[in-house]
């Protein structure tokens, strides 16, 4: 209890010594003062509806009856109410948006009132067309509540509707109502069914009733094979910019994967635009998008052909139809966004019916990372389309942005939300934006991409299906400051020439070009000697810092293991695996087959170093006197004084490593002359380590590079149980995006999807570094200046996220403060909290 | 209202190392000496002894253990009382009959409402709302009913046995056997060993299981000659302890050893054969202030980080392949895991489980959620968060219990106040039990369908039933039921925790 309660640093926390005494014996001794209870109002909000308030009359009104409510805080004829679930107390909750305020149902009771429904609501619904009942999807409970609206208003006339339950043959998960409001459809994810619910709103005490279970398909359908498309939407200034960023390479769509055998819907979405209207169901079982045509009679499962996405799903939303490129009206295209069960990854598909595209997973993304998915940064909760200020009518987009009326420009911000959106709530409580099409795409960085109506606005980076940024840059990224370069001992700056300032270290080289697809990210001018991807998405968010250590550690590559005594050379491990650790030794690199220009050729493997104490039995006899057997381990008693106990790695297996003394090596790896680097030998270490021992895996002869925001880069896999360089994945030693590498060697570039840089076998003098053994050196630097991307913080997972019915404003649920944000979107700015 | 005590608490300990007045032997410590002094002097009562807590009384519980048998439902529950405010000069390790309690629980606190509203209830003569429904002791005489508010029936039986610990407890431990408790005590920086009547559910700790005693220092102390040998010392403040037969480590040796997590950063290794703990090797954690352990289905031991995104794993192991001896082993970090796919800027973690599927559960604060990482730890150290589900506030405790073949994570929620119940096959919430003051540590018993939460800011303990819940699982939909985990009633007399929280 304690523990929970100390780790959060409270006020108490800075105050130390003896008052802190004195204060815990008045609190103890003397107080008795009871913590105030704030009366609760929100508990665990979940999701969202709308319905309207008549002022005058005092009835609930068709929803369309508040599109002029705005929502300022004043009181107007018309009110907006939003119905919100409370999930931690089964009930429902009303907000009167306009004068934002939370309504209590009973007044009589002290606190606030909600209406109570049943155990763990997931879905609320309000008919837009008549203004009856509010519907509640009870998952634990496995019922449907409806709710007469008169209900959630304190003022509002007494009706003759009655509130009322209907049973459900399971838990339901989510729920929908028909576009033409006749049918209420329910996830039953324990069925693999859709419950189908007919409504009649005109009915006072039993408005709804229970139609059927619509089984769904449990076949695998084939996805979708992409082919390059040059339709492209995006906006980029400086005019030209477009050019040095790299594109996405299409690749074939993913063997398919399931969760289980049987269909399991979770999510259900409604496409209005399609005609009949569509039911799109997410499944998290099976890698299909179940497509159910709503036609008069209820929902059709044969009538259209799934989507194949290759993987389940947890969540999908479709968009309404939007232009394919920037200056055009005409809307014709369809995407649909779902979130990979797999791995809560986003991805994107093609949902325009004349596409050749139809039904593919897009490609959409650069990085060496899975380019059919967006790079969002983290999982993916929840989804939403928001449409601000967008509708499409007779097959047209509204008028987009036009850079010659001033006012619409001054307007065009990478904050201003105007046209369609992909609202992303994150597993780490952040709301992402991804860009769909933008109505003031036109207005952003002026026109012809220059003179912008907001001076900064001139770096502009707008691309379908990428994450927004936030703010406007005018100018890109850069590295801050000079990288630093330590060698023994020593600290120093690299200077523009590539020379650090200690003059003893290695030198960078110069690059005759960035590799393509790069830019000049040091020195400023000149030539270059760092190199950093012009990706504005591989490199945005928090300053990246980047470490190189010569001979450092591999990431997570530690645990504790022992010599296998029937083969001295075999140590073993069960704490990891080598070739997820990215481990290799010279005998794995050979086999591999590495092409002459793979910068893993020639590699002499890495080195285990011991990390741990000698046994206290060893111990014992070493502190006994000088005659015990371990004596030749003495020079390993000082754990903290001792030198690197280390054996090179020969060949890597999963869960072993066979082990060779070191050898003395020159800069590049290669065996030099001299003496050894160490004075023990491997019977040495196997005899003074003989038992299970910690230990840590580092590189030989290479620097580990690695970085705050990136995982550790390597292409080691398993075959047949050795590690190898996968030579399966596209390798071109001249495009980054396929130099997956995590070691950099002296006198060779080092180039990774992220940045570039050559650490030379010379010193300033132009003299040769042979060796570097015993020696420590780190090569730094930090990439600053990236772009944000545009994310709004809530502190935990958004459960719900909608625009207001006029589309004027967005409604997040904050759950970390058991409240309703209320966002203006012209720009997007400080939210108001209505708790 | 923030309720994070943190170094209230964490300066109390310190006062409450004297224990009341009575100087104990923490008082070892110059710096704690000096503390101690001033302390006494600014309270008075430096020729004070303190007064002992009532036999029966529960004194913010902090923990609470079961040992859970092969077959059958568990006997006895142990619950760790904290002294968290020093009313008293000790606190105190009661185990209640489980078999008493629920017995009494059914006839005193459910029957009478068979049927009946609570308002109903109300107004029947020997029928009460749960809430009210007190279960104490019949060795706790004077029990205020609060003008009758409270139908307070004491019980005969109900509680097996006590022994006085120090204050500040953090956590108990119990062996494979149940037969020994192992208490985390931040006010003797140290760790005590209770012995436990498996039948009969008695403590003893340096004197008769028939008499409530203060356990004696050679049970209050682990042995650290070993230590002194290798230059190490127990660290202070013991906040989480994982406990695992020796003979997994040595075959054919008898005893435990013992992992224990100490809020400075650091983990140690004990061993105890039958004698009590003897301190083995200590490490310290990269990672910072460490939380809780939980056994692995690796055997590691991951312990959570309240100012990390990466989980520490810990292996015990033995140093010599031949003539393994149990003292020759250490403790080495086993790779930390990181958390990935959730925050950029770390997590703040606060206990660890695992489904019986193998996959990790974390519970965080910050975001307030129970994560899942699909099939554990990935080889290459990373932890990928596959779900995220959103729990109450001030997450505090987690357990994996399978109920009726489904498993289900539970979660209390210190600060909302409540204890959520997850579906871990559909990863979603599936009820709230609410009613409660200061859930912390808690039980399930899986065989009575029951929870038994330990409530530390009124000084109960609440019994909850799961069975409304398991029925909303098992029968489709039918109307006007209630599925939330219902409150049957208390163990103890709900008092607000003086100065509050």
């Amino acid at each position: 209890m304690l523990a929970a309660l100390q780790a959060s640093s409270g006020p108490f926390s800075r105050h130390r010594g003896l008052s802190a005494v004195a204060a815990v014996l008045l609190l103890t001794a003397c107080a008795n003062n009871a913590t105030p209870v704030q009366p609760r109002t929100f508990d665990r909000p979940e999701h969202v509806a709308f319905a309207c308030y008549d002022r005058t009359s005092t009835n609930f009104v068709p929803i369309a009856s508040c599109d002029d409510v705005e929502l300022d805080g004043s009181s107007e004829d018309f009110a907006l109410i939003a119905l919100v679930t409370q999930n931690a107390q089964g009930e429902v909750a009303a907000v009167d948006l306009d004068e934002q305020v939370v309504l209590d149902a009973d007044v009589r009771v002290p606190g606030f009132t909600f209406v109570l429904v049943g155990e763990n609501p997931t879905a609320i619904v309000v008919p837009t067309l008549t203004a009856k009942h509010a519907y509640v999807a009870n998952q634990t409970s496995r019922t449907v509540s409806w709710l007469p609206l008169a209900q959630f208003h304190p003022e509002a006339a007494a009706t003759s509707d009655l509130r009322g339950e209907l049973a459900l043959p399971g838990s339901p998960s989510d729920m929908v109502l028909s576009p033409s409001e006749d049918f209420l459809y329910v996830a039953l994810p324990d069925n693999g069914t859709i419950g189908e619910i007919a409504v009649d709103a005109t009915n006072p005490t039993a408005p709804l009733t229970f139609v059927r279970e619509i089984p769904l398909d449990a076949s695998l359908p084939t996805p979708v094979a992409e082919v390059a498309d040059d339709v492209r939407y995006g906006r980029y200034c400086p005019e030209g910019s477009e050019d040095g960023i790299p594109r996405p390479m299409i690749g074939a769509p993913r063997v398919p994967a399931q969760l289980g055998a049987s269909p399991r819907p979770v999510h259900l979405a409604v496409d209005p635009f399609a005609t009949p209207p569509v039911l799109l169901v997410a499944d998290a079982n099976l890698p299909r998008i179940h497509r159910l045509a709503l036609v008069a009679a209820g929902a059709d499962p044969a009538l259209l052909a799934a989507l194949a996405p290759a993987v389940p799903t947890r969540e999908v939303v479709v968009t309404p139809p939007v232009p394919a490129t920037l200056g055009e009206r005409s809307a014709t295209q369809r995407y649909v966004y779902a979130i990979d069960a797999l791995d809560n990854s986003l991805l994107a598909m093609e949902y325009t019916d004349s596409s050749v595209n139809f039904g593919a997973v897009l490609t959409v993304n650069t990085s060496h990372e899975a380019q059919d998915r967006i790079d969002t940064g983290t999982g993916v909760a929840r989804l939403q389309i928001i449409t601000p200020e967008y509708s499409v009518t007779g097959g047209m987009a509204p008028e987009e942005c036009d850079p010659a009326v001033g006012a619409d420009a001054e307007a065009a911000t990478a904050r201003t939300l105007r046209g369609v959106f992909l609202a992303a709530g994150q597993l780490d409580g952040t709301l992402a934006m991804v860009d769909v099409y933008d109505l003031d795409a036109a207005c952003r960085g002026g026109a012809g991409c220059s003179e912008p109506a907001q001076a900064t606005d001139v770096t502009v980076r707008i691309e379908r299906h990428r994450p927004r940024f936030d703010n406007a840059r005018s100018r890109d990224a850069r590295l801050s400051g000079s990288p630093s370069l330590t060698f023994d001992g020593s600290p120093g700056t690299i200077q523009d020439d590539g020379i650090a300032t200690t003059l003893s270290g290695p030198r960078l080289e110069p690059f005759a070009a960035c590799p393509q697809g790069m830019f000049r990210a040091f020195p400023e001018s000149g030539t270059a000697i760092l190199c950093a991807s012009a990706d504005p998405w591989l490199l945005s968010g928090a300053d990246q810092a980047w470490l190189g250590v010569w001979q450092g550690q591999l990431p997570f590559a530690q645990g504790a293991g022992r010599f296998d005594t029937s083969a001295g050379t075999t140590f073993r491990t069960s704490d990891g695996d080598f070739c997820s650790w990215g481990v290799l030794g010279e005998a794995d690199v050979a086999a591999s087959m590495l092409s002459t220009d793979d910068p893993l050729t020639g590699y002499v493997g890495d080195r285990i170093v011991f990390t741990g104490e000698l046994s206290p039995a060893i111990q014992a006899a070493l502190e006994a006197g000088q005659n015990s057997e371990f004596e030749r381990c003495r020079p390993f008693l000082d754990v903290g004084e001792r030198d690197p106990v280390f054996l090179e790695i020969v060949e890597a297996r999963q869960g072993e490593v066979v082990l060779r003394a070191p050898l003395r090596r020159d800069v590049t790896g290669v065996p030099a002359a001299g003496a050894l680097p160490v004075a023990y030998t491997l019977d040495d270490v196997t005899t003074c380590f003989a038992g299970v021992t910690p230990f840590a895996v580092h590189t030989r002869a290479a620097y580990v590079v690695t970085s705050n925001s990136a995982s550790y880069l390597h292409r080691v896999i398993p075959v047949g149980g050795s590690c190898r360089v996968d030579t399966s994945l596209p390798f071109d030693p001249a495009d980054p995006q396929t130099r997956v590498e995590g070691r950099a060697f002296v006198n060779r570039a080092y180039i990774n999807p992220y940045v570039a840089f050559h650490v030379g076998a010379r010193r300033a003098d132009g003299s040769a570094i042979t060796t570097m053994e015993g020696i420590e050196s780190t090569l730094g630097f930090v990439m600053t200046g990236l772009p944000d991307r545009l994310t709004l913080t809530v502190g935990r997972i958004v459960s719900d996220v909608l625009l207001t019915p006029n589309g004027q404003d967005m409604i997040v649920i904050d759950a970390a403060n058991a409240a309703l944000r209320l966002y203006n979107l012209d720009p997007i700015g400080s939210p108001v909290l209505v708790q | 209202m923030p309720t994070d005590l943190a170094s209230f608490s964490d300066r109390a300990v310190r006062v409450a190392s004297i224990e009341g007045c009575g100087l104990s032997g923490a008082l070892h410590r110059g710096r704690t000496v000096r503390l101690a002094l001033l302390t006494g002097l600014l309270g008075g009562c430096l020729s004070n002894p303190g007064a002992s807590p009532p036999e029966g009384l529960l004194l913010s519980p902090i923990a609470v253990a079961m040992h859970k048998p092969e077959s059958g439902a568990p006997a006895h529950l142990m619950v760790l009382n904290s002294n968290f405010n020093l009313r008293y000069n000790a606190g105190s390790l009661h185990s209640y009959d489980l078999a008493v309690l629920n017995q009494a629980i059914d006839e005193v606190c459910v029957a009478p409402r068979a049927g009946l509203t609570d308002a109903q209830c109300r107004d029947t003569e020997g029928c009460t709302v749960a809430e009210d429904c007190v279960l104490v002791p019949d060795v706790l005489d004077q029990v205020d009913d609060a003008g009758g508010q409270l139908l307070v029936t004491p019980v005969p039986g109900l509680l097996s046995g006590e022994v006085r610990v120090g204050s500040y407890g953090s956590t108990i431990a119990l062996n494979t056997a149940g037969d020994r408790a192992y208490l985390g005590i931040r006010s003797d920086a140290d760790i005590t060993y209770v012995d436990v009547d498996v039948a009969s559910g008695g403590l003893t700790c340096g004197d008769s299981a028939d008499v409530v005693h203060r356990c004696t220092p050679e049970f209050r102390n682990v042995d650290q000659s070993l230590a002194q040998t290798r230059g190490i010392e127990l660290p202070t403040d013991p906040l989480g302890i994982s406990v695992r037969p020796l003979a997994e480590l040595v075959a054919g040796e008898t005893g435990s050893a013992l992992l224990s997590v100490h809020r400075s950063g650091r983990i140690s290794y004990l061993i105890d054969r039958g004698d009590g703990p003897l301190l083995v090797d200590t490490l310290t954690v990269p990672v910072g202030e460490l939380l809780a352990a939980s056994l692995g289905p690796d055997d590691r031991v991951w312990v959570p980080s309240a100012v990390s995104s990466s989980l520490a794993r810990f292996g015990i192991t033995l140093d010599g392949s031949a003539d393994q001896v149990a003292e020759e082993g250490i403790v080495y970090n086993a790779g930390n895991a990181r958390v990935v796919g959730l925050s950029r800027d770390g997590i703040d973690a606060r206990d660890v489980a695992f489904d019986s599927d193998g996959n990790a559960l974390v519970l965080t604060r910050v975001p307030g959620t129970l994560m899942v990482a699909n099939g554990g730890l990935q080889p290459d150290g990373r932890l990928p968060v596959v779900d995220s589900i959103e729990v109450g506030v001030g997450p505090s405790r987690l357990r994996v219990a399978t109920l009726q073949g489904h498993d289900f994570a539970f979660v209390s929620c210190f600060d909302s106040r409540d204890v959520y119940v997850v579906d871990l096959v559909a990863r979603e919430v599936a009820a709230v039990a609410r009613g409660m003051s200061g859930p912390f540590e808690f039980e399930v018993d899986v065989v009575r369908e029951r929870l038994y939460v330990a409530d530390f800011r009124t000084s109960v303990i609440r019994v909850v039933d799961l069975a409304p819940m398991l029925r909303c699982f098992s029968e489709p939909g039918t109307l006007d039921r209630e599925c939330a985990p219902e409150l049957l009633g208390l163990i103890g007399r709900p008092t607000t925790l003086e100065g509050g929280i």
